[in-house]
Parts: structure tokens; sequence; C-alpha cells
């Protein structure tokens, strides 16, 4: 159980406080309402190579970093596709540091044109290391593309393509920021050794002082449900087949993503899962092999991924993924089966309290779905799961028409 | 209401060390002692088992790894899907680890669930029977991840670096791929006799004691058979200055190794040097980040190690850089090496660093496991437990002047081994 406290100030910022005394440093975790998903798709990479930019220095801080490290803190920074979200942990003495530095990030940025010929240089670096110069690095590159249409998770984060990102203009940049850096499109999670009291009035003084800015309404294109399967295969310089199957699954608030991502448990979480059980274990099909869930907040995609063994074709494991898929639809998950996924989750979810940074980011990320309260109601979701609904997800996502696959092979 | 000055600094607060937990001892019936760092409040725990079965003892090349790798795959009288079953039915997790020095298994669990999960989890490890199914299936994938790797530039210039520099030990030994073709299961099951059927070893655990476990423990392990500590040769080397140039064609990023062995965190100088590896590349706004990322955009990351062994120890520099910036990367490093050796430290940078150490060491004492894990370090380096009561002294005695002398001592650019792989056409 995460205890916690909630508050808004007028200009629509959102502040999380979680007290928990047993811990030396404070959480600081400010997440923005702004994802890869929010890009224009001819300027795709945008929200991230942003996100670098965060730390360039803001309208009266010169070095963001320096002054972190100076109060012994640390900080990271993530962008998926549906958010960005910024950290600092930091000693309790020295919390006042991140609320002047974050608010003042939140006022404005310093716009240095070094740092944007810079940071554009270092995010090319960073595509070029994940996805380009390392082997099956592109294969999202590829899979988003078939599997969305008109939805933007078309798009990883890093962006569409390298030009994206040489093209970017200040300009863009400093629009993206007006249209999506504001205190009505933050929720910020304080958690610690801290009271409310003294969050309130740090949260009045740093931030209450900056305007509410019009944040656009969000509305994305909705992926038209697919009809017809969806192939694709490349050849790469690679060592081994890999085996991509993506099924489009519901969003990450509805009522069925806990069925859905307890089926994903059911297949692959653990050594004694279904997959790894039948098609490494006794059919040796794959070397290796996963089910998981993209987690993205709109409707999302479920994917079964696999390195395939020695010899074995990709028509020969796909039909073995496609078995165990079928098992799902026909056959009523077991009350053991489902008694053992639910545990995994249960006791996952305990060991993850175990740290404030995790607590605080859970928060955050609760809070965006609706209600930061998730952060613990979910347990009770997953344990509601029955059978059934697992059975009647499977028949819904499972079938071939709603299948994008991809054949990944070695040269 | 007061206009608030942005542009106006807030005083920095000194650090204080955090109350770390208090580690207790007591020992079973066979005399393995078991160290419990009690804390957290919430009924579960970590226990970790850690044998002195690394790869530097194996005969053959894989052996080690293999080993530890499928500790948990079945004994005479179960299957491992039967083990694993009943493990995440009880929502347990296991994780196995290994290293030059060590092979660690551990096992998260709930409370309410020891009794029944650590009989289960026990009896796997050290009755373990490697059967051949689970070996072959091991190692095929440990094949497959092998040869992955070795198209990776990091990955080749990482084996090439510690071939150099451990020459003539373990610590520089890595897998080629004839070496898949050579391991038997007879090779795995003759380490577990040796290794883990009688340990060495040490026992950890992390968070709250489950009721009973004094018993339950010392039925479980109380009467596993013991053996000596390995014997420790420290690895004496002379300094290498090899630069090994290897080009991958088409590889649109080159990666850099350079580095040196020196020695582990018993050597008087260790910490000191430590701190100075953490100046030059071990945090975002370190020498080498500045330099290299955030001012040329040369990579995405830069970072030093300094690193502690049981027989060595090594400093290394590692990044990957854009293929056309390699040569003006290794420049720029190397310029950056005889700045240290040059000049001093100034003020405000010496104390950011160690205000920025003092945050790390805090971030670590985040939840139980994370406090447990820096204390268990400490504890298997053999600096002990106490070992970060006096090192807030140490940080504070740290000087500019000491700190260039260990540059100008272990820093020379003709003791550095250089390693690149990627665009070597310069």
């Amino acid at each position: 159980m995460i205890n916690f406290e909630r508050f808004e100030l007028d200009n629509g910022l959102k502040v999380i406080v979680h007290q928990d005394k047993s811990t030396p440093i404070v959480v600081f975790n400010l997440l923005y309402d702004v994802g890869a998903r929010d890009e224009d798709p001819s300027r795709t990479g945008l929200a991230h190579l942003f996100e670098h930019l965060m730390f360039g220095g803001s309208v009266n801080i010169a070095n963001y970093d320096e002054v972190v490290e100076k109060s012994g803190g640390q900080n990271n920074a993530f962008t998926s596709n549906d958010i960005t979200n910024y950290y600092i942990t930091l000693p309790k003495e020295n919390l006042e540091q991140a609320f002047r530095l974050e608010s003042d990030r939140m006022l404005s940025l310093a716009f240095t044109p070094k740092s944007l010929e810079v940071q554009r240089q270092v995010v090319i670096e960073e595509f070029k290391q994940n996805y380009l110069n390392q082997p099956y690095g592109d294969l999202h590159l590829l899979l988003r593309p078939l599997a969305y249409q008109k939805h933007p998770y078309q798009w990883p984060t890093i962006g569409k393509e390298v030009s994206h990102i040489e093209k970017t203009t200040m300009e863009e940049v400093k629009a993206f920021f007006y249209k999506h850096y504001a205190p009505n499109n933050a929720i910020l999670v304080v958690a610690g050794d801290v009271d409310v009291a003294e969050i309130k009035a740090l949260s009045e003084k740093w931030f209450a002082p900056i305007e509410r800015r019009d944040v656009p309404v969000r509305n994305l294109p909705k992926e038209p449900r697919q009809t017809k399967a969806r192939k694709l295969e490349v050849e790469r310089d690679v060592p081994v087949d890999v085996l991509y199957k993506a099924f489009h699954m519901c969003a990450r608030t509805h009522k069925d993503f806990y069925a859905t991502d307890l089926i994903s448990d059911v297949l692959s979480r653990g050594n004694s899962s279904r997959l790894y059980n039948s098609l490494v274990k006794d059919q040796k099909l794959f070397s290796e092999i996963d089910a998981f869930i993209g987690g993205d907040l709109d409707e999302g995609l479920f994917y079964v991924a696999g390195k395939l063994a020695t010899g074995v074709s990709m028509i020969q494991a796909e039909s073995g993924i496609d078995s165990e898929l079928e098992k799902l639809k026909s056959v009523l998950v077991e009350e053991n089966e489902l008694r053992k996924v639910k545990n995994k989750v249960l006791s996952a979810h305990l060991f993850s309290e175990l740290n404030v940074l995790n607590k605080a980011m859970s928060l955050a990320t609760s809070e965006l779905m609706g209600d930061a309260n998730l952060v613990n109601n979910e347990i009770a979701f997953y344990e509601s799961v029955t059978a059934v609904e697992m059975q009647n997800v499977a028949i819904d996502i499972f079938r071939d028409e709603n299948s994008n696959t991809l054949y990944y092979k070695a040269k | 209401m007061q206009m608030l000055d942005r542009k106006k600094g807030i005083p920095f607060q000194e650090i204080q060390m955090p109350k770390f937990l208090a580690p207790k001892t007591f020992c079973l019936d066979n005399g393995l002692e078991i160290h419990i760092m009690e804390g957290g409040g919430q009924d579960l725990c970590c226990i970790d088992l850690v044998f002195e079965a690394g790869s530097k003892v194996q005969n053959k090349i894989l052996q080690a790894g293999m080993c530890n790798a499928l500790l948990l795959e079945g004994t005479a009288l179960k299957q491992g899907e039967e083990i694993h079953e009943s493990l995440d039915f009880y929502g347990a997790y296991t994780q196995l680890d290994i290293n030059s020095d060590r092979a660690v298994v551990s096992l998260y669990t709930l409370n309410k669930y020891f009794d029944k999960v650590l009989p289960i989890f026990i009896d796997a490890i050290k009755n373990a029977i490697f059967p051949e199914n689970e070996f072959k299936i091991m190692l095929e994938q440990k094949k497959h991840s092998f040869i992955i790797n070795i198209e990776k530039v990091d990955f080749k210039a990482r084996n090439a670096f510690f071939g150099t520099l451990f020459e003539n030990h373990p610590y520089g030994a890595s897998a080629k791929l004839e070496d898949f073709d050579q391991i038997t299961r007879a090779d795995v099951v003759d380490f577990h006799a040796e290794y883990y059927t009688k340990a060495a070893m040490k026992i950890y655990i992390a968070g709250m004691m489950p009721a009973n476990a004094e018993t339950i423990l010392n039925q479980q392990i109380g009467d596993w058979g013991l053996r000596e500590s390995n014997a420790i040769c420290e690895y004496a080397s002379l300094a290498k200055s090899d630069k090994i140039h290897i080009a991958k064609d088409g590889a649109l990023q080159s990666a850099i190794r350079i580095g040196r062995v020196c020695f582990n965190s018993h050597h008087e100088d260790y910490h000191q040097f430590k701190f100075l590896s953490v100046v030059l590349g071990g945090y975002f706004g370190s020498r080498l980040m500045s330099n290299l990322r955030e001012d040329k955009g040369l990579t995405y990351g830069i970072g030093t190690m300094c690193v502690h062994q049981e027989e060595s120890g090594y400093f290394s520099i590692s990044t990957e850089v854009k293929g056309e910036g390699t040569q003006l990367a290794l420049q720029e490093i190397y310029k950056e090496l005889k700045r240290l050796r040059d000049d001093l430290i100034p003020d405000d940078e010496l104390s950011l660093v160690k205000n920025y150490v003092m945050g790390q060491i805090l971030k670590s004492a985040d939840g139980p496991f994370a406090q447990a894990s820096l204390l268990k370090n400490m504890h298997i380096q053999g600096v002990g437990f106490e070992f970060y009561d006096s090192y807030q002294k140490m940080l504070d005695s740290l000087d500019a002047v000491q700190l260039q002398e260990l540059a100008n001592k272990y820093l020379k650019e003709e003791d550095l081994c250089e390693v690149v792989v990627g665009n070597t056409s310069f």
C-alpha cells in the first residue's frame, strides 16, 4: 500500500506527495504528458530530442547538471511514445534545489543554438548505437509501421529516420516547448521523508508563478481495426533468424488490460511458463522465446518474439507459436496456473515497493491514467481476472487478421 | 508576495552519510556464517548464496558459466520444470549471476512462503544433476547470444582489451566459437562437484527475517559440505602500451577502450584512484562526457571504471563514437588524461565530485535490498561491513595535489593500452 496526498495548484500542476521515512533520499519526479505520439509525422524523434535539450540550460540557470551534482543528486529522464519523465533523487536537505531547477525549466529554456547542434549530434549517435549499428537494432523501425497505419505509434521514440532529427529547427523546438511543457500538462510526485505542508509551500513558491499554457487537446488518429494479416520479411547481416508477431490489443486503461497482461504471463513469465517449456524445451523450435505487452497507453501491441533454433524454418517456428495461442482460445487456463501467475504479479508488486523511486514513478503514471490510487487498486483488478475473461481476450486478439508478422532472416 | 529571484542560487547543504542497516551474523551447525541485514519492514526477503565458483577457477572456457546457469534445471528426483513450477507458484524469483571471481544464486521470496520455497531452492542447487537436454538447450542459447554479440564493436573491443591486459590470467580469457563444441555435460558435473557440492561460500539475507528462519536455514544448509577458500595469487603485470586497432567494415561507430591493470580495494591508492576516475568519466558532468558528448557530440556516452577484482583490478575508459570522429575522440581522451596529470583539479570541481559521490551512496541506500547489496559487496571484497563508516573521512581528506600525483603515477600515456574496433582508417 502506497499512501499519498494530492493537491493541485491554480495553474493546473498536479502534485502528489508520498511519505517514506525509511529512505535517505527524496525523489522529485516530474512527468510531462507528451511523448512521441504527439509528434508531427515529418519531425519524428522531436519529443526525445527535446528531452536532451532540457539539460542544455534554462532561462535563469545555465548549468542544470552542475546544480544537481553539487546537491549530491542524481538525475535522469526518459521519453516513451506516451510520456516524457524527468527525475532527480537527492538528499532531503537539498530538496529545494530540485524545485528551483525544474520550475525554471518549466518556465523556459535557454534555447542556445549550440545546445541544439550538439544534442542533435548526440541523438544521431544514439540512433546509430542502438538502432543501426546493432544486430536487430532496426526491428522496431520495421515492425511499428507494419502494425500501425494511422496511429503515431507507427514510429519509435528515437524517430522514423535520422533525417528528421537533422532537419529540426530552433523554431520547431520552441513551438514544441510552449505547446507541451506547461504546469497544466504535468504531474509532480515528491516522495521520501517529507511532509505535505512543506511540499505545498515549496510548490507554491516555485511553480505557482508559472502561467497556465494553452495545451491543445490531444486528438490522435485512431488506428482502424485491422482486417487482414500483414507480413514482412527482411534479410539482414545477422547470425540468427528472429520471428516477431504483434497483435493489436486494448488500451492501458481498458478493463481487459489485466486479463491480457496475465495471458502474457501464462505464456512466458518464468521458466515454468508455456512457451519456454513447449517451444524451447520440448519441441526445440526456438532457443529463446518471449511474450509481452508493449505497455502503451493507447491501444497497444501484444508481442510474441523468438530466436529460432538452428535448422528450424520460419514456417515451423510460426506454427509452433500459433498452436500455443490456439490453445488459449480453445481451452480455459486451469485454476492452478491462474493462481500461479496471480501470485507472481502480487509478489512483483510487493518487491517493487521496496524502492522509493519506483513508487514515485508508479504514482505519476497512475495519476496520468486518471487516478494515482490505481497503483494500489491494480492488484485487486489482477486478482479478479477469470479464466473465461482470459479466453475471451485470447479469442479477440489472437486472430490471423489481427496479426503482424516479421520474419527477420539471417543473410 | 515577494518577487522570486530565480537567478539567485540556494546554498548547498552538506550531505550526511546515511545510517546503514546494522548487519548481524549467526552461525549454522557446519560453521557457515549467515549475514543478516534486516530492514524495510515488509514481509519479504532476499537470500544470496555467494560461491567461490567464478570463471577464474574453471579448467575449460564456459564451464563455470554453464554450471551456474543450469543450477535450477533438475535433480535426480525432480525435473527442472517441476522446480520452476513450484517456485513460480509461490511467487518467488531467482537470479543466477557469475563473474570471474564468484557465482551468486539469489532467491527473492515472500516470508509467508519461506518455509516452502527455501527447501526447493537449496535442494535444486545442492543436488543439481544437469540433465543432458537442458544442457544442450542452454548451450544453444549461449551460442546464439555469443554469435550475436561478436557482431558488436563494443563486445569485440572488450574482449581484445581484457585479452591484452590479462594476457596470462583467466581474467583475460574469453570464449571463441569453437569453445561451444568443446564443453560437455561431464565438465559441468565435475565443476559442480568441485565448487558447489563442497562449497566455499558466503550467505547474505536482506529484508525481514522470516519466522523460524534460523531453524529452517539450519535444516537446509547446516549440513552443507564446506571447503577451504581458493588461494589468491595476485596478478603481477607490467604496464601494457599495446595499440590494437581492428577494422570492421560498415561499422557506423567505433568502440574504444583505453586502460590498464591496476589494483583492488585493498591497495592504499584504490579509493582515491577510483575517485579520480569519477572526475574523469564517472558521472554525467565528468570531463570526458563534457568534452566528447556535450561539447563535440561525438558519442552518446563515455565512461570510466575502476574495478576491484580479487586477484587484480583494472581501470578503463570505454565509449562508442561516430566512425569519422574516432581519431578526434582518441585525441581528446588523451588530452583529458594529460590535463589530469598537468593541472590541479579546481576546488569547485573537487567539491562537486565529492558531493556527487556522496549522493550516489545515498541513492544506493534507497531500500533495504539496495543497502544490503552495497554492504555485501564490501564484505565480499574483504574490506568489511564497516567500510562506509570511514568513507566520508577519506573523501573529506582528498586533495587536488594528491589526485594529481595519482594521475602521474597511474595514468601516463605510455602505460595505457588502447583498443579500437570499427573505423581504423586514420
